[in-house]
């Protein structure tokens, strides 16, 4: 079963999970009800579900800054503003939910978000704002939620002294929700307060007899039996007390309470021995709290009222003894406070299991400081401390991790800027805009001779090879034939070298026309290549460039976060050092309210031994 | 008013309870300075987040593969491997706390890499026990065109009542 303090009802209850109580909503591991649109979010509740805050909030909020919540914007607000408020960011997380209620939002967002301020205003302690929240409230939310807002308006009631609207309010949660229980003790608490005691007597009653094995409720149950049995008591019913005393667990931190209760309830029933059996049983627990103190204190009235004076000064004897020694016990433990350093040696289970506390006896130091000071230790002011402690203690851890990734970062950014530099003659050869210019010209000339041939219809540029080599043969027939004609006649060898010219002309000529679009086709695709060329030039160019000023950039980024880890680091070593005063300063002043107690407790029984010995030194004079 | 009943009272008023974490004194300059320094953390935490994918997988090249599950009744999964043009490129063996958190309806970054533009065999085994708590093995084969865009790939288990069988789905998230 996972820790009471890492899954907090408030968020459980945002995520409109149809459960109730703490250590019950996590042993039941219900399904989450809204259906994952975007992946940050589902990847979100993955950490959040493992009790990753930071590691939810950082998805959420990596996920915003990348545009990637496009399909369940005002979900993910809802679920960043809880984990805010988890987180202790009380702020935050109001302004989250107040941007929520500037956007456009479905009737039923709406009524989420109202809820969840309400719930913020509410542990905030501000009860008008929450109460104004609940106000707007016009339609019935999910089960779990209805339940936890019946809870909040019944509390608000409460605090503003209107019992009856407070009963009602709490009416309307289910007897099978986690709620209800909270809600009937403090109703059942405050009617007795009222002076109704029948009422909040059977109300509590009726919460000690709910099923349940949830640890929590457990020890509710526990509080609700011992107050029953200590008003049964003062209202002359030590009967009824000891049925409801005896309903408390053995390994209850209400047990020594209990105790001390059951000895003074025989006591009221005429029944000496028995009280003495419980006190002395308590005694002999040995737990270092006031109850067990206060049983040596009744143990020696109980003698005194059985008649029996030499033992009641004893008793009473013992007792100082014993005071004196917690007290001496005391001073040593605050003298000890700093160097045991609590906020790193408690456990993490809250409630102080019986199996924890087995596990301390290796440290009898310890283990001595923590037992004595179990109640204030399971305490809401001390456990939200030690939570505040722990985590600052994670984000040192965060930090420390981020500080030794920042060299791999500056190496892998090293490394990619001397891929890029080594590829830089390659990237400069193309980017040869000379040569460029040279293709250009090149293309200008080629343009012009097109224009030419065109307008001087020379067929015979456009020869192919082969053709071209005929003209060539054909050429040098012609140079023949003028140089022979001077020896002998080569009228015949004209005729036939005229016959072939004119057919290959005609060949070429007839041919032109297709030859020449061919030409002006290869022309265009030229001019083609020619522009995308220059374009692929200017990309490239441009993208080194961008590339090159992407690694400055990342440089300047990876630099900007490595010295504000270091100045975080700085604030966060001393806020580390001021949460381990805080932590020690409230073990201290528990211990000593406690030694101030014990110097009464001391104090009355000197009294009461001055008194006997008084008593005693008068009867023995009396005596003749 | 006895010493008992006044113990009553004092006891009575020392146990009044609330579920929720009665606010400390949240003016104190050092809540003050815990929740600045926690304020910053978390802006601190997502610049190096996003600073970190940027040097490593830059937006052309992105690759990630997510994994999620619905009530996991038909299929208890112990492993799952990922193979990229037959190299494989992770494994998870996933704990209790994982398992829950699918569950519920977490989603899981099972892999973030980088991947060149063009074809990919993408295969995923899916190792653990299935109905009736037999041994179950089961590979999926996805074909992917990876282009100049971030890449997201889910990996969807989903119980069939009606085969009593698990099925496995692929997403292309757009």
């Amino acid at each position: 079963m996972m820790p009471v303090s890492t899954c907090h009802p408030f968020l459980i209850s945002t995520l409109g999970l149809l459960l109730s109580l703490p250590l019950t909503l996590c042993a039941q591991q219900e399904r989450h009800e809204t259906r994952v649109q975007d992946l940050a979010y589902g990847t979100s509740l993955f950490h959040l579900f493992q009790q990753k805050k930071l590691a939810a909030i950082t998805e959420l909020t990596v996920a915003d800054e990348k545009g990637m919540l496009k399909n369940q914007r005002a979900d993910a607000d809802l679920l960043l503003g809880s984990l805010y408020f988890e987180y202790g960011l009380p702020k935050q997380t109001a302004d989250i939910f107040n941007q929520l209620l500037e956007h456009e939002l479905s009737t039923e967002t709406r009524h989420k978000v109202w809820f969840n301020l309400a719930r913020v205003e509410f542990e905030q302690e501000n009860f008008d704002q929450a109460e104004e929240y609940l106000s707007r409230l016009k339609q019935p939310l999910s089960a779990a939620q209805e339940s936890q807002r019946h809870y909040i308006q019944s509390s608000l009631q409460l605090n503003n002294g209107q019992l009856a609207d407070a009963i009602q309010s709490a009416s309307a949660i289910k007897p099978d929700d986690s709620w209800y229980a909270y809600a009937q003790y403090n109703l059942g608490i405050a009617q007795i307060a009222a002076g109704d005691s029948a009422s909040g007597l059977n109300r509590l009653k009726a919460l000690a007899e709910l099923k349940t094995r949830d640890k929590e409720l457990l020890a509710l149950q526990d509080a609700a039996n011992l107050v029953v049995g200590l008003i049964a008591m003062s209202q002359n019913n030590p009967d009824d007390g000891l049925a409801q005393l005896r309903k408390i667990s053995i390994k209850s931190p209400l047990t020594s309470k209990a105790l001390l209760a059951t000895g003074t309830a025989w006591s009221r029933k005429n029944e000496p021995k028995k009280a003495l059996a419980y006190w002395q049983l308590l005694i002999k627990r040995g737990q270092p709290d006031r109850a067990t103190l206060e049983a040596s204190l009744v143990t020696a009235d109980a003698y005194e009222q059985l008649g029996n004076k030499a033992l009641a000064a004893q008793a009473y004897d013992l007792a100082v003894k014993l005071y004196e020694q917690q007290s001496l016990q005391l001073d040593q433990i605050i003298d000890s406070i700093p160097a045991l350093e609590l906020y790193n040696s408690l456990p993490d289970d809250r409630l102080f299991s019986e199996a924890t506390i087995g596990s301390l006896k290796n440290n009898p130091a310890l283990f001595k400081t923590l037992t004595t000071l179990q109640q204030t230790i399971t305490g809401q002011p001390f456990q939200q401390a030690l939570q505040q402690y722990r985590e600052l203690l994670e984000i040192a851890d965060t930090m420390a991790t981020w500080e030794g990734s920042l060299p791999a970062f500056e190496l892998m950014l090293r490394e990619r800027r001397q891929s890029f530099t080594s590829k830089q003659p390659l990237v400069e050869k193309a980017l040869d805009l000379q040569q460029l210019d040279q293709y250009q010209h090149q293309r200008q000339a080629l343009a012009a001779e097109v224009n030419r041939i065109e307008q001087q219809q020379d067929f015979l540029a456009l020869a192919n090879a082969t053709e071209t080599d005929y003209l060539q043969q054909l050429d040098e027939v012609k140079s023949l034939l003028e140089r022979l004609q001077q020896k002998r006649d080569v009228t015949q060898e004209r005729e036939k070298y005229r016959l072939l010219f004119g057919l290959l002309y005609w060949d070429i000529s007839t041919d032109f026309a297709p030859r020449f679009w061919k030409l002006k086709q290869q022309l265009l695709q030229l001019d083609s290549a020619l522009q995308q060329a220059t374009a692929s030039t200017l990309s490239v160019q441009q993208a080194s460039s961008r590339y090159e000023q992407r690694l400055d950039a990342l440089n300047q980024r990876i630099l900007q976060q490595e010295s504000e880890i270091k100045r975080l680091q700085s604030s966060l070593s001393e806020l580390i050092l001021r949460q381990q005063q805080v932590i020690n300063q409230l073990a201290i002043q528990a211990l000593q309210q406690r030694k101030k107690n014990i110097s009464q407790l001391q104090l009355s029984a000197r009294y009461s031994l001055a008194r006997l010995y008084d008593e005693l030194s008068t009867q023995s004079k009396k005596k003749p | 008013m006895s010493q008992f009943i006044r113990f009553a009272v004092i006891l009575c008023l020392s146990l009044l309870i609330s579920p929720f974490a009665s606010a400390q004194d949240a003016a104190t300059a050092l809540q003050q300075s815990i929740q600045d320094l926690k304020n910053d953390v978390l802006k601190l935490n997502k610049n190096l987040f996003i600073l970190e994918e940027d040097l490593l997988f830059p937006a052309n090249t992105q690759f990630s593969v997510f994994l999620s599950m619905d009530s996991g009744k038909l299929f208890t999964l112990d492993s799952v491997q990922l193979k990229i043009d037959e190299k494989v490129i992770a494994s998870h063996l996933y704990t209790e706390r994982e398992l829950e958190a699918l569950k519920r309806g977490g989603v899981q970054r099972l892999y973030i890499g980088n991947l060149a533009s063009g074809k990919h065999e993408i295969i995923a085994i899916f190792s653990g026990k299935g109905p009736n708590k037999r041994d179950y093995r089961r590979g999926e084969n996805i074909q992917i065109e990876k282009g100049s865009d971030p890449q997201f790939i889910e990996l969807q288990i989903i119980d069939d009542p009606t085969k009593e069988q698990p099925i496995f789905k692929t997403r292309v998230w757009e």
